[in-house]
């Protein structure tokens, strides 16, 4: 084993800087306020944190390509109106069960993302305004399955064989909320495909070059459209988990939700650049934004103040983001010579 | 020209047959058949846009022919991407670096093609181990620690070997090296030629692109010359010499050398350096440094990578700030804390990586000439297009760079063009001290001479040059006086004509100071 150096420390601290934050903020809140670390609150921001960490952990591969995806949002709002009408209304007269509603549900939000995929890698659309597009295109796909109306009572009932769709949103395992259990098993399988799978390694070399990532024989087109196949399937989860807990799908579900995404998925330190980031960055991005909105309601204050407080840490996270490359960059020399053991070639 | 092959002692692997291949009208290749064979170097020769590298992306399945087939150990291939020719054992080690600067050594030895254990995960550390070994049998061995290292923190040396470890870890039978030893010193550039002749011992056929006459020499087993699309000569070791390489590659005699300035002693000095110290993070990279360059002299300072000449090209170009020392310009005293700074004084540097820190890709030849100058050539914040453009023509005349229209974008330039283009656009300030850091990388031998020849006219004129360069001949045939530079300091002086290649190497090496 090797001694640990003050750089390492340096270096590690500014690597787990959101992590750092968080837990700042965990003990900030808990002596400002009583309530905040009770069982319920913490239940409740459990819930919250889900949504928006399910939309990041999804969108993190998308951004690591140097990509972005501005439908997720939208891809949320179409896929809680596919399941919703395909529960209540369905087609011909015949309801179709919850489990057959979630599977159709998760195939349109898939083929939505597929489209994003497409059109940046074979139309050579800047991902910004192809995801722009689709925005635009799956709200108004969503408000036009109910014409703008909302379809309620999700729960159904036993006689027309649609009930089960509430459990998405509002069950328990062990105790815990199950869009929870969605959150950290997604996000722990994401991360072990970013790790320790070829397409993982994939998605960082796109980023990183891609066109040194093609002459290495990596396909390129194949890693983008899946990696939107997979953000447009995580948002689609994420609109079913919100219509499951409000019992009602409703079109406008998931609006500027994408925002709050991309906020949490800089804020965990991946690059929008490209070639960097991790999916736990992404997570705890996610719980950040979760518990900022949260103590900050809980310490009762104003709504508008709240909004400049979450811009002033994502622009803060960004900058200290820039710094770290900077001291990082700098100590690299110093590291390379007291640490390795290259003996030939000059670093 | 698709005779049948001449009987020679090794058999062909892989053979491109009357190939053509056509970018709309221009026809970069024009019925080629060049044959690759089994254990041997296989030198390919041509200056830039000969067709080379368009020949090699054909091979390494970058790209496709208009006409013709590639034929690999008597079959017809289809090559239809880079993935399909490394299936067929045909590795590729571009000239533009294609590491993965975000991906560890490790990682980038295996992209591509990860090795995979059940259930599709990748097998670290088998890859860890893989990497080792091919990294160590390069003469670059790594720890685990290293390995796991982002290659972008690496110099584009150690980027090169890893590129090299990519090709052996994945057992190429045809090793294409574009212009292999562009960015090496020469110590790496022998472990690479070492690493060549092992590769050719086991049977590798290596196909072999350099501008360095001596390395083709050297290591060449069957050349073939290219100019413009076409095979103008094709021959073996030991029948040939530099002469015919070089006419057969130009289609007329090349003027290589370039007639010493005769220096005057008495010559005022425009640039002088007493005691310039730069430290990295604690370690002085350029180490108490003095210098001077007289007005219209070329001084060269030759030196190994890593030996703190381009932190010293920085330092005077205001792109670190040195941490002491004392810099005058024409005798006053300047202090160089920006860029902005050194070109007040009177200093501008053409960078060494043209492609990252040179040119800007998408913006026109002119544009890129022009574009350190605008503020110069506006009145009022409008810009004089018909001033700038009147002095970029007159530099691209003296320059000599060739170019259908000013208007093209600066990427539609052969390498040696591009370079004259870094160097119009530092000539157009009008500075009285001009920093090259290696002012001939990836050029070809008569765009380089070219460069040399401008550089002595302007001399000739009173501009003042500071060059590095790590080659020996490029500093013999541009360099009134030479320094050598070796673990920051200046470890010897020569002046021109008065040293050998022994001379130099040896002033360089840093092995030779160990303990002094």
């Amino acid at each position: 084993m090797r001694s640990w150096g003050w750089a390492d420390v340096v270096l590690l601290l500014l690597k787990l800087r959101a992590l750092v934050v968080l837990v700042a903020l965990l003990v900030l809140f808990t002596a400002l306020t009583p309530t905040f670390l009770t069982t319920n609150n913490l239940s409740i921001l459990a819930k919250h944190v889900s949504i928006n960490a399910l939309l990041a952990v999804g969108m993190t591969f998308v951004v690591i390509t140097a990509g972005i995806d501005l439908s997720v949002g939208s891809i949320a709002g179409l896929a809680g109106m596919v399941a919703g009408g395909l529960l209540t209304v369905g087609i011909g007269g015949h309801v179709a069960p919850a489990w057959l509603a979630v599977i159709v549900a998760l195939l349109v939000s898939a083929s939505v993302g597929w489209l994003n995929g497409i059109m940046v890698t074979r139309l050579g659309v800047a991902p910004f305004i192809a995801t722009l597009g689709t925005l635009y295109i799956a709200r108004g796909a969503a408000l036009l399955l109910s014409n703008g109306r909302t379809f309620p009572d999700l729960a159904g009932t036993a006689a027309r064989g649609n009930t089960g769709f509430t459990a998405i949103g509002q069950s328990f395992i062990l105790r815990v909320p199950t869009p929870v259990w969605m959150m950290v098993v997604i996000a722990a399988a994401t991360a072990f495909v970013a790790i320790r799978t070829p397409f993982g390694r994939h998605v960082y070399a796109v980023g990183g070059n891609e066109r040194a990532a093609r002459l290495a024989g990596i396909r390129v087109e194949r890693v983008i459209v899946w990696t939107y196949v997979f953000s447009a399937l995580c948002a689609g989860l994420v609109g079913m988990i919100i219509a499951s807990q409000l019992e009602a799908a409703h079109p406008a579900t998931g609006e500027s939700f994408e925002l709050n995404a991309i906020a949490a998925v800089v804020l965990g330190g991946t690059s929008l650049m490209g070639g960097r980031g991790t999916v736990g960055g992404s997570l705890i991005g996610a719980c950040v934004i979760g518990v900022l909105a949260d103590g900050l309601v809980m310490m009762g204050v104003s709504e508008f103040w709240q909004m400049v407080i979450k811009g002033l840490v994502i622009v803060g996270a960004v900058t200290v983001d820039q710094m770290q490359m900077k001291v990082q960059a700098r100590m690299m020399p110093a590291l390379l010579r007291s640490r390795s053991k290259i003996t030939k070639v000059p670093m | 020209m698709t005779a049948s092959a001449p009987a020679y002692e090794h058999d062909v692997i892989i053979e491109t047959l009357g190939v053509t291949k056509q970018y709309g009208g221009i026809t970069a290749l024009n019925d080629v058949t060049f044959r690759v064979r089994r254990g041997s170097v296989n030198v390919l020769i041509g200056e830039n846009g000969a067709g080379k590298s368009t020949l090699m992306r054909l091979l390494a399945g970058a790209e496709r022919a208009t006409s013709g087939t590639i034929r690999m150990e008597g079959r017809e291939l289809d090559l239809r991407s880079p993935r399909d020719a490394a299936r067929h054992g045909i590795a590729i080690v571009h000239q533009e670096l294609a590491v993965l600067g975000n991906l560890s050594i490790t990682e980038n030895v295996f992209a591509g093609r990860e090795l995979v254990q059940r259930a599709g995960l990748v097998d670290r550390a088998r890859e860890l181990q893989q990497s080792s070994a091919a990294m160590s049998e390069l003469g670059m061995p790594l720890d685990r620690w290293a390995l796991n290292l982002p290659a972008e923190t690496l110099s584009l040396g150690c980027r090169q070997v890893v590129e090299l470890a990519r090709s052996l870890a994945c057992g190429a039978k045809v090793l294409i090296l574009d212009e292999p030893t562009s960015a090496l010193s020469a110590s790496e550039a022998e472990s690479l030629f070492r690493v060549v002749l092992d590769l050719k011992a086991r049977g590798v056929a290596v196909v072999y692109i350099s501008h360095r006459l001596h390395e083709l020499m050297l290591l060449g087993d069957y050349f073939t010359v290219l100019r413009d699309g076409r095979i103008v000569g094709e021959s073996e070791r030991g029948k040939i010499d530099r002469t015919w390489i070089v006419e057969r590659m130009s289609g007329r005699p090349v003027e290589t050398t370039a007639s010493h300035h005769q220096r005057a002693s008495s010559m005022p000095s425009v640039l002088e350096l007493t005691g310039l110290c730069s430290r990295e993070t604690g370690r002085p990279a350029v180490d108490d440094v003095s210098l001077s360059v007289g007005k219209g002299e070329i001084v060269g300072i030759y030196g190994l990578l890593g030996c703190g000449r381009t932190e010293l090209m920085e330092s005077l170009a205001g792109l670190r700030e040195p941490d002491e020392g004392e810099v005058r310009v024409r005798g006053i005293k300047v202090k160089l804390d920006s860029v902005s700074a050194a070109i007040r004084a009177g200093i501008t540097l053409a960078p060494e990586d043209r492609q990252r820190d040179g040119l800007l890709p998408d913006l026109s030849i002119a544009e890129n000439i022009s574009m350190a100058s605008l503020a110069e050539f506006s009145h009022k914040g409008i810009l004089d297009r018909r001033d700038t453009m009147a002095r970029v023509r007159q530099l691209v005349t003296q320059l000599r760079i060739v170019a259908a229209d000013l208007h093209l974008p600066v990427t539609a330039l052969s390498g040696g063009n591009q370079q004259k283009v870094v160097l119009a656009r530092c000539l157009m300030r009008r500075p009285s001290v001009l920093l090259l850091d290696e002012p001939t990388r990836g050029v070809d031998v008569r765009a380089k001479s070219e460069i040399y020849k401008t550089l002595r006219e302007l001399a000739a004129q009173g501009l003042s040059v500071l060059f590095t360069s790590s080659e020996i001949e490029e500093t013999r045939l541009l360099a009134d006086r030479v320094l050598v530079m070796a673990r920051g300091r200046i470890a010897a002086e020569f002046n021109a004509d008065c040293f050998t290649d022994e001379d130099l190497f040896a002033a360089a090496s840093p092995v030779a100071r160990v303990g002094a």
